[in-house]
């Protein structure tokens, strides 16, 4: 989920391209906004690399292809040259004839400490900050040598060409280490090699202690491979001014055993597993260059921002009124609260059909002159001559759960404009709960009757 | 592809739930829900976009005020029933200014435009043939239509709701927008599509849009705490420059200041959590952090028995601070002169500010408050409470905003009632397994020594995202 993204040379040369060619249309057409959503928590270059895929098309392919060819082509005569040069370098060290031996030395110094110095150096350079000295080397042997490798465009800024001409080297150098423990290994398999070493500054105990402290790593584990004192001694000289007895040394094999063994050890731990870190590295490094060369592009951040805004889904318009508290209407309304009158010209039911009033009434044990219904299905002709009709104390059944609308309203406003006309209005529960109705309900009807602004009109107090 | 959006309208009798629907539908709190009928007088639509481009549209409008009259007026001019729709428009034409009818025009509006109509009733009242007209007024538009069942109160009536609308309606669905989960939205919104064909591609997407959408609410609420928890764990307060040792009691205003902020920042976090999940208007309340010796006791993402041995040793030394409410902290020593920042670990208790005692380091090995005097420049010193070192805390945090967040991601947009949360911050021991909560310690080390930030970070909002997406 939260893994970083890796960028290759080719999506990173493809995005490049988008980016900065001004004839592309920066466009985000609607069925491919899915396709960003999925990257939901992603980081930006996730969205970017979608772009990219969904706008392949406008991509001029050919470019690309050739850019992408020149690193490869430069891959390759880099890793071929220096496995060639590691080879022919080992070989040359590791040759002797009847006057000489190899010189163990010379052969770890030259193949085994100073690439490894190198190697690690110029890590090192590739992460540091920029100073004046970086800034000369990279002005007068980066620049150059990416020119040359990669006859780089304007596509690619030095930063990203610096850290692919980085992974270069790294890679490079293994191939030279490749081509030397190959000399190694074809020269132990068809000759007999004898070990020598001189110097002039250090001497045999010198030697063990350095040659010990080299060895840490394996003289637990693979103590054949760490030359002991009485070898050491043996092999002292590199030059004889006589003939070597060949024949006297091969019966002594621990002299060559333990010395090849020690080289190999040494090309291994100090050859192969650091430069197999410094090339990751290296990697993680270039690849986190194009990531950074893309994210800090000005027209990548436009692309987000577009990628952001039609992407973005909204439920809803913003309203920015204020929200209002909504007050207690109950305080607001005074409502004439009635009591069933002793005689009722007129008990209507609204919204209700004659049975179930007459079942109400019985219930309710209430009986007036005129049972009428009104409201629901009857007819507005009918209503309208009731209303004409109809004079007196008026008591007026209502369902309480249903609240007041307009037509009601009118109805009973029309009734009202007879002024020797009183309404009650009765709100009755649902039959489950004994026609008892819910205080809020009241509450609702109170409130809408209110707004007639009549005192002859009130609702039963139930 | 998605330019022929449909537009769906909520109508029926006033106060069956059209609003309550609309503002669950829309993530919108702001939609005005009410229990008194009629307060939606207006008819608003909510359009759910992405981009620019609007993948529906949902309108709420005002309930049938007189719907008989209506119809009465649409069967005196009937011609024939294939120009029922056509009456229909003339009706909307006709009595575009009439008082009589407004709320009728204002519902009938959009229904005349093309949108299709959801009729909405309420399941825990009967059925009364007083809803028939208006059910006739909406079969003369032609347009697609289907009923939803919203069951406001406790009784069930559905049975008789589901036949009468059977007759009217082919698709007829039950929804409850108070506890409806994105699950059931997305039914919901299938119930939509299937009124239209041609609305299907529409749909699907804007349910892929709607479960984006979640998804990314969830993460911005994660991502919401992790800046909660990692500003309020590295969070100081510092005094001025003083020249002798601080007063206790300056000590103990510099930690209330300390503690009232954190709470000022937890509340402004829950706040911003609620505006992500839409709840603008909500008031919502969640009790105090207790900033107790019991919480900050022991090591959470160890095991419970430090604490509870704490707790016995805190009781002991407790029972002589009467009525202190005591907490452990580090106070500099005499050290300081010399430029060292030595702390002492002390326990203390606070009555109008007045120093209780002091213990040993066996209550307060797990500081809960780091308060120090930092630096000395021209012998003058400064003291600085924070940052916070306790491991607890951000499993207390963390549980706290968890909480939160879960009432606010399920919480109906329909509901207008406060929130009130209590809560439990012993709790936050057992919200964690014990991977995560040697990650949540390591985060923890890490905010505050401003080391690994964006892995932690990360991780953080992993472990978060894991605990909130609940539905």
């Amino acid at each position: 989920m939260f893994n970083k993204p890796k960028v290759q040379l080719n999506e990173y040369l493809k995005l490049k391209y988008l980016l900065n060619d001004k004839s592309i249309e920066k466009k985000i057409s609607v069925e491919n906004i899915k396709a960003y959503w999925k990257h939901n928590n992603s980081t930006d270059i996730d969205k970017l690399l979608q772009y990219s895929e969904q706008n392949k098309q406008y991509v001029n392919m050919d470019k690309i292809d050739s850019l992408e060819k020149k690193v490869f082509l430069s891959l390759i005569t880099i890793m071929s040259l220096m496995f060639i040069i590691g080879l022919s370098m080992g070989f040359s060290l590791l040759s002797h004839d009847d006057t000489s031996r190899v010189n163990v030395t010379s052969f770890f110094f030259i193949m085994i400490i100073i690439p490894f110095l190198f190697s690690t150096v110029s890590f090192f350079y590739s992460i540091k900050s920029k100073t004046n000295l970086s800034k000369w080397i990279e002005e007068n042997i980066f620049m150059p040598i990416s020119k040359i490798l990669l006859n780089s465009s304007t596509i690619m800024p030095n930063d990203v060409v610096k850290s692919i001409v980085f992974v270069k080297f790294q890679q490079g150098s293994l191939a030279l280490l490749t081509g030397t423990i190959l000399a190694l290994f074809m020269t132990l398999l068809a000759k007999y090699v004898i070990f020598g070493w001189e110097s002039t500054i250090i001497d045999t105990s010198s030697l063990q202690s350095f040659i010990n402290f080299i060895s840490f790593p394996w003289i637990f584990c693979c103590p054949n491979a760490v030359p002991s004192l009485e070898v050491i001694q043996d092999s002292h000289y590199y030059l004889s001014s006589n003939i070597i007895d060949l024949e006297a040394l091969k019966s002594n094999t621990a002299l060559s055993d333990s010395w090849w063994k020690f080289l190999g050890m040494s090309l291994i731990i100090y050859g192969f597993i650091p430069r197999f870190i410094l090339l990751y590295l290296s990697n993680k490094i270039y690849h986190n260059a194009l990531v950074d060369n893309i994210l800090n592009d000005k027209n990548a951040n436009e692309i987000l921002l577009l990628i952001d805004n039609i992407s973005h889904v909204t439920t809803t318009e913003l309203v920015n009124e204020e929200h209002k508290t909504k007050e207690d209407n109950n305080s607001i309304f005074e409502t004439n609260k009635k009591t069933i009158p002793h005689s009722l010209d007129y008990i209507i039911g609204w919204s209700h059909t004659k049975e179930i009033l007459e079942l109400i009434l019985k219930h309710k044990n209430i009986t007036a002159s005129h049972i009428e219904i009104a409201g629901g299905n009857v007819p507005i002709d009918k209503e309208d001559a009731l209303i004409a009709s109809i004079e007196g104390s008026i008591m007026i059944f209502v369902d309480s759960w249903e609240p007041p609308q307009k037509d009601f309203i009118n109805f009973v406003s029309s009734i009202l404009k007879n002024k020797d006309n009183s309404i009650s209005i009765y709100p009755i529960g649902m039959a489950d709960d004994n026609y008892k109705p819910e205080s809020k309900n009241i509450s609702i009807w109170k409130n809408k009757i209110s707004t007639i602004n009549s005192s002859n009109i009130g609702i039963y107090n139930v | 592809m998605y330019d022929n959006y449909p537009s769906f309208v909520l109508v029926g009798h006033p106060n069956k739930g059209k609003s309550s629907i609309v503002s669950t539908l829309a993530y919108d709190d702001s939609v005005e829900v009410s229990d008194i009928p009629g307060e939606t007088k207006k008819t608003k639509y909510h359009p759910l976009k992405v981009g620019d481009k609007i993948l529906y549209k949902i309108y709420d409008t005002p309930g049938f005020e007189n719907a008989k009259r209506a119809l009465s007026w649409l069967e005196k001019n009937e011609t024939t029933s294939r120009e029922h729709s056509k009456i229909l428009k003339r009706f909307v034409e006709e009595n575009k200014k009439s008082s009589e009818f407004k709320e009728e025009i204002e519902l009938l509006n959009p229904i005349v435009d093309g949108g299709a109509i959801i009729y909405v009733v309420d399941g825990s009242t009967p059925y009364k043939e007083e809803y028939e007209a208006e059910m006739r007024i909406l079969s003369w538009s032609g347009n697609p239509s289907m009923a939803i069942i919203n069951k406001i109160g406790n009784k069930d009536y559905t049975n008789g709701w589901k036949n009468a609308l059977n007759q009217h309606f082919k698709i007829v669905r039950e929804f409850n927008p108070m506890n409806a989960k994105l699950d059931e939205k997305l039914k919901l919104l299938d119930a939509f599509s299937a009124m239209n064909q041609d609305w299907e591609s529409s749909i699907d997407y804007a349910k892929e849009a709607l479960i984006h959408n979640n998804d990314k609410m969830f993460y911005n609420t994660a991502k919401m705490i992790e800046e909660n928890i990692r500003k309020s764990i590295t969070y100081t307060v510092t005094s001025s420059l003083i020249k002798t040792d601080i007063t206790d009691k300056d000590k103990i205003n510099y930690e209330e200041q300390y503690k009232k902020d954190l709470i000022r920042f937890e509340k402004n976090n829950q706040k911003n959590v609620q505006t992500i999940w839409g709840h603008n208007r909500l008031d919502s309340s969640m009790e105090k952090f207790k900033f107790s010796d019991e919480l900050f006791s022991g090591d959470f993402s160890k095991d419970g028995l430090i604490k509870k041995s704490f707790i016995i040793v805190s009781s002991v030394a407790s029972a002589s601070l009467a009525g202190a409410t005591g907490f452990a902290f580090s106070a500099p020593t005499s050290f300081l002169d010399f430029g060292a920042t030595t702390t002492l670990t002390t326990t203390l208790s606070t009555v109008g500010g007045a120093v209780v005692g002091f213990t040993t380091s066996a209550i307060g090995y797990n500081k809960f408050i780091n308060s120090t005097t930092i630096g000395k420049i021209f012998s003058k010193k400064r003291f600085q409470v924070g940052p916070m070192k306790n491991y607890n805390f951000i499993f207390i945090l963390s549980a706290r905003a968890i909480q939160h967040a879960v009432a606010i991601s399920t919480r109906s947009h329909a509901k207008r009632d406060n929130m009130n949360l209590n809560t439990n911050e012993n709790s936050a021991e057992n919200l964690f397994d014990d991977t995560e909560k040697k990650e949540l310690a390591k985060i923890s080390v890490n905010f505050r020594k401003d080391k690994n930030i964006k892995k932690s970070t990360e991780k953080y909002i992993e472990i978060i995202m894991k605990k909130i997406k609940i539905i």
